[in-house]
């Protein structure tokens, strides 16, 4: 008797050595489902969706910041019972470890003792690896998913031996990253109270213990970033969404935290595609456009003012302050950056 | 430590070599913070399923995890550690909760009505942003499920627990936990057609 003959998707779904075979396949299983397949081709189909459905189920889970992982840790730590020395040997051990690796921070970072009690906590909470870049130079680090950090002089970086499955580094100075697209798995960057969650993009995050500001300048792709503070389910609503060439700043100690623009913003748009911003003679509102759209800001005027204003220019690789300097200036103008938008204020021009 | 802390081991069983590893280490040595590390992320995502307030998941799984470092020398008789941790942590969650509002149903199972359903389903912009790339349309749809059924796919499909294990678990007959799962797969079945409106109606202009 064949039992796959009348077989439903259902069936697929609750069959135990299915889930099995698409979670963790062998060579085994692989020559058994294929035979079912080649049986019943009608099948076939049938089999794609519920692998597909399995997968996706698999993934079927809530997020867990690592921050609750560590602080957790740190609870249970506090709650402990101190045992017998003898029967606890090894974990005394480890104690000794621990308070080796401690006088080494103070004496390597002269830290205050008690964000090295935070580090130790975590080191002996989970298997953390840590890079100090103690050098003159840029320090290139590449996690195992690909994503690259650019980590400055006196900057560390952290993350957990877990890393793989959750995308999370803990950064203290200055870092740029470069991080690879995987929609499945947010990166989380952890630095001073702000949390910045990307899929996949380039972007800077400033954080030294001593500075009460934090700055996340974004490059290129879309990025989340919000206070480590904020609670429930979904808490990107307390923070802001950046698009490149924006930046934010989080003050530490008074939790605010504000949009900006980063201090250089660059074209967004193919260096090959500038061939197409040649302007002669053009309505300033054409220009205006084309830098909308070439550096990704928004730039507010009085279209009835600047009406009468045309100019000849093309866009190059540059800054764009440096463009608005001169434009503004050709047509007697001046202009100011507020909340990441560009307001160019004037009287106009005559024929 | 061990790398493949949690959820995707190469196969079924490593897993649970690791798992007899780990409390073997922790029964014998006392190695309570391996312990912890593999198995805290998979104990509050489930956790974190089963209620929504994240805070009084915490406090019951420290609770459990300070009672593993008293109660060490009390629990040798444990053969499978990952469902008895598992089953240790509903209980204390569920316990605390059932004081306030526990709905019985005629047929002895307990209601789907435990926890307020949706919480979780409400998107903010960030997450209707990241949605249509992010979650596909089966994870909007799972996410509509009562508490329940959602509980009972991830035990099945993200844990790896046989419905024998999570009828133990969430104390009903194994017929129960079956039907459960049966529900849960057929609601979803039933729901893709809207879920999908709803995200054509959720993208950006």
């Amino acid at each position: 008797m064949d039992p796959f003959a009348d077989y439903s998707l259902d069936d697929f779904l609750e069959n135990d050595a299915f889930v099995r075979w698409v979670k963790y396949p062998d060579a085994g299983q692989n020559r058994y489902w294929q035979q079912v397949a080649s049986a019943h081709p009608h099948l076939v189909p049938v089999m794609d969706e519920a692998r597909r459905r399995i997968r996706e189920m698999a993934q079927f889970y809530p997020d867990v910041p690592e921050s609750d992982v560590t602080d957790l840790w740190q609870r249970v730590q506090g709650q402990i019972r101190p045992q017998p020395v003898r029967r606890f040997r090894p974990l005394w051990w480890a104690a000794a470890g621990i308070a080796l690796v401690a006088g080494w921070f103070i004496w390597d970072t002269g830290q205050p003792v008690e964000k090295v009690r935070e580090m130790v906590a975590s080191v002996s909470g989970s298997a953390t690896r840590e890079i100090r870049n103690t050098g003159t130079q840029v320090q290139i680090i590449t996690l195992s998913d690909g994503s690259t950090v650019s980590l400055e002089p006196s900057g560390t970086l952290r993350f957990d031996t877990t890393f793989r499955e959750r995308r999370e580094v803990y950064l203290s100075g200055d870092a740029f990253f470069q991080v690879r697209k995987d929609p499945a798995h947010p990166f989380f960057v952890y630095a001073n109270g702000l949390v910045t969650k990307v899929l996949g993009t380039s972007f800077r995050v400033t954080a030294y213990e001593r500075d009460p500001r934090v700055t996340v300048q974004v490059r290129t792709g879309k990025v989340a970033v919000y206070p480590s503070e904020a609670a429930g389910p979904h808490p990107e609503s307390a923070g802001l969404l950046l698009t490149p060439n924006q930046q934010a700043s989080f003050l530490r100690e008074e939790l605010q935290l504000s949009r900006g623009l980063i201090q250089d913003p660059r074209i967004l748009v193919p260096k090959e595609n500038l061939k197409r911003f040649v302007f002669d003679d053009a309505p300033l509102s054409e220009i205006f456009d084309a830098l909308e759209k070439a550096y990704g800001v928004r730039i507010v005027y009085d279209e009835e003012v600047f009406a009468r204003c045309r100019i000849t220019t093309s866009l190059t690789d540059e800054v764009l302050f440096e463009k608005l300097n001169v434009l503004c200036k050709v047509i007697g103008a001046t202009y100011q950056v507020v909340d990441a938008q560009i307001v160019v204020s004037g009287s106009g021009c005559t024929e | 430590m061990n790398d493949s802390t949690g959820s995707f081991p190469g196969n079924n069983r490593s897993r649970m070599a690791d798992d007899k590893q780990i409390w073997d280490a922790y029964q014998q040595k006392g190695a309570f913070a391996e312990l912890y590390n593999f198995y805290v992320r998979d104990l509050l995502r489930y956790g974190y399923r089963i209620s929504s307030d994240r805070q009084l998941v915490q406090d019951h799984l420290q609770d459990l995890f300070v009672h593993l470092w008293n109660h060490r020398d009390r629990l040798g008789h444990v053969q499978e550690p990952r469902f008895y941790l598992y089953k240790s942590l509903r209980n204390r969650i569920l316990r605390s909760i059932e004081s306030n509002r526990l709905i019985p149903t005629v047929d002895g199972v307990l209601s789907e009505e435990w926890f307020p359903d949706g919480v979780d389903a409400e998107p903010t912009w960030v997450e209707t942003e990241h949605r249509h790339r992010e979650l596909t349309r089966l994870q909007a749809a799972l996410e509509r499920l009562p508490v329940r059924q959602q509980e009972v796919i991830q035990l099945r499909y993200y844990h790896d627990f046989s419905t024998e294990e999570i009828a133990r678990i969430m104390k009903v007959n194994e017929q129960s936990a079956r039907n459960l799962l049966f529900r849960a797969v057929r609601q979803l079945r039933g729901q893709l057609p809207s879920a999908i409106l709803l995200l054509l109606f959720s993208q950006p202009v």
